[in-house]
């Protein structure tokens, strides 16, 4: 038994220092022995298996210093759809904004950046690097750039700014069609909507117990309001009729309705607060999401 | 500083997979990715890495290597069901019985987690020499092996005699909670009921028993899992350490 430990324990060891000295050599930063292409379409390979985290460590791993201008703007490109595609739109933001002007990826990394800001809930910067660049020839990009700012607008609830855009649409490139007709529903949809007012809910919970709850869209909670509210108001005004409102009984059961009246109260103002909230937020998801579908179809994948 | 060589050696290793010309040289770099991110406590990671494998046209030893990593680093991952077809595949496709008599220990030990004691002994009585049998046999003694609980019965318990499914389990101070709690909601429909608070009986006192009811029923449920969970885990714990230990023939 002591041979086999033994020998087991040798074999670990040797696995072990094989392992070192490779990662001995790799802290060296191998990235670098490698030519920039071979070492690109390594970083695309594991972008498009997903593996994002040794993506960026390869990239982290190319020295700078012995690449040209060419290959450093490549880079910072890479860079910033890998950390784009990695969902980390702050880092992606960073590398997309120092590509220069006259790379062959200036425009995509332009879109692309302003799609970040969008994504991090910065639609007036997001806005300021929409303006910032140049109108080009092409009829495609050029709906995709008046598709993005009337995005914006939107995400913004600036429906003034949105109306003057939205006629532009011209429906008739598939790269932005379909999500331009969304656009349009959507703003129509956020248009006829009612405003809801927590004050008002709370008027109304009060009156009828579980009105405020139905008024903030919520008519299951409502129902359950009203039953469990009632229930404990029957008992207590049960309670009072056969034993007084001296009796322990009445006072414990009075509390108990006092606290359930109160919550429903409480609960219909905070619903309406969460509802409005909750509501933005699904609005802004679709708008992102139709946001980043076109530019996709228009600058293709990796 | 080790985890961020691991790190750099794992990418590497990627590396090599990507320029890999044939399924032995992909295979040996995945395999090589897997230990740094095993070594890394990353036991998940290393289970999803050894899936991408492909043990087919494999020579024995390296089709070996396949199966048993990604066993064990799928036993790693408390991924058992999975981490039991690696070997059952391991020992209908690799011809070397040597090698697969080396993979029977962790074979057991997955059964163990499986709750599959019998099975465990079984294996390991094929691993050892003759005179070490008989220290597997006292291992596995039915009277050492965990007797766990029944959910059914417990359930079946808490149903008809609130409270003594939990009492079933151990949970003693629970169950005479959860049968207190059911009394007195009985009693506050009887005071109510005496007291012609016909409303008060029906709505409050059926609602408060209802609740603490089915609630002591669920919690009769829950509370199974984590007892047998209890039971389970202080028997494997306790029989990992022999089994490494175990001499093989």
């Amino acid at each position: 038994m002591l041979q086999t430990l033994n020998r087991q324990l040798l074999q670990a060891l040797a696995r072990h220092l094989c392992l070192l000295a490779l990662a001995a050599s790799a802290l060296q930063g191998v990235s670098q022995n490698r030519s920039f292409t071979k070492n690109t379409e390594f970083v695309r390979y594991l972008t498009e298996n997903k593996e994002f985290t040794d993506a960026e460590a390869a990239l982290s791993g190319i020295n700078e210093r012995f690449l040209n201008a060419t290959e450093r703007d490549s880079l910072n490109f890479l860079k910033g759809k890998v950390y784009y595609k990695d969902r980390r739109f702050d880092s992606s933001c960073v590398y997309l904004r120092r590509v220069l002007p006259g790379s062959p990826n200036f425009t995509e990394a332009g879109y692309y950046s302003m799609l970040d800001r969008a994504l991090l809930y910065q639609p007036e910067t997001a806005n300021c690097y929409l303006d910032s660049m140049q109108a080009d020839s092409d009829r495609t990009h050029a709906q995709l750039r008046s598709f993005e700012k009337a995005s914006l607008a939107l995400l913004m609830r600036d429906f003034k700014t949105f109306e003057q855009i939205a006629p532009g649409f011209s429906y008739d490139y598939f790269q932005v069609a379909d999500e331009q007709h969304s656009l349009v529903q959507l703003h129509d949809a956020l248009k006829k909507e009612k405003k809801k007012y927590p004050a008002v809910a709370g008027i109304l919970s009060g009156l009828i117990p579980g009105a405020g709850k139905i008024y903030a869209g919520q008519p299951g909670q409502g129902i359950a309001a009203f039953v469990m509210v009632g229930i404990f108001a029957g008992a207590t005004a049960e309670v009072y009729k056969h034993s007084g409102r001296r009796d322990t009984e009445f006072i414990l059961m009075a509390s108990v309705f006092s606290i359930f009246y109160t919550g429903n109260i409480l609960g219909s103002i905070y619903g309406v607060k969460t509802h409005k909230i909750r509501h933005a937020d699904e609005v802004n998801k679709v708008i992102l999401y139709n946001m980043r579908i076109p530019m996709g179809r228009v600058f293709g994948g990796m | 500083m080790l985890g961020r060589a691991y790190k750099t050696a794992a990418l590497e290793y990627e590396y090599l997979c990507f320029t890999a010309p044939d399924n032995d040289a992909r295979t040996r770099a995945l395999v090589g990715k897997a230990e740094c991110l095993k070594r890394m406590g990353l036991y998940a990671d290393a289970e999803a890495c050894m899936k991408r494998l492909l043990p087919d046209g494999l020579p024995d030893s390296l089709s070996y290597t396949v199966y048993y990593q990604t066993a064990l680093c799928a036993y790693l991952a408390s991924d058992f069901e999975y981490a039991q077809s690696q070997l059952l595949q391991l020992r209908a496709f690799v011809k070397d019985s040597a090698l697969v008599r080396s993979a029977l220990p962790l074979h057991a030990l997955i059964l163990n987690e499986l709750q599959r004691w019998i099975e465990a002994e079984g294996v390991l009585l094929l691993y050892v020499k003759e005179s070490t049998r008989d220290s597997v046999r006292e291992l596995y003694n039915h009277h050492r092996i965990p007797r766990l609980k029944n959910s059914n019965k417990a359930v079946r318990l808490s149903t008809f005699l609130p409270g003594f499914g939990q009492a079933y389990l151990g949970y003693w101070g629970e169950g005479a909670v959860n049968a207190s709690l059911q009394l007195g909601s009985l009693v506050f429909i009887g005071y109510n009921l005496w007291s012609a608070q016909y409303f008060t009986a029906l709505t409050v006192g059926t609602g408060m028993l209802q609740k603490f009811y089915v609630g002591g029923i669920h919690r009769t449920e829950f509370l199974t899992k984590e007892k047998n969970y209890q039971l389970s885990r202080a028997f494997n714990d306790a029989a990992k350490m022999k089994i490494l230990e175990l001499p093989g023939r």
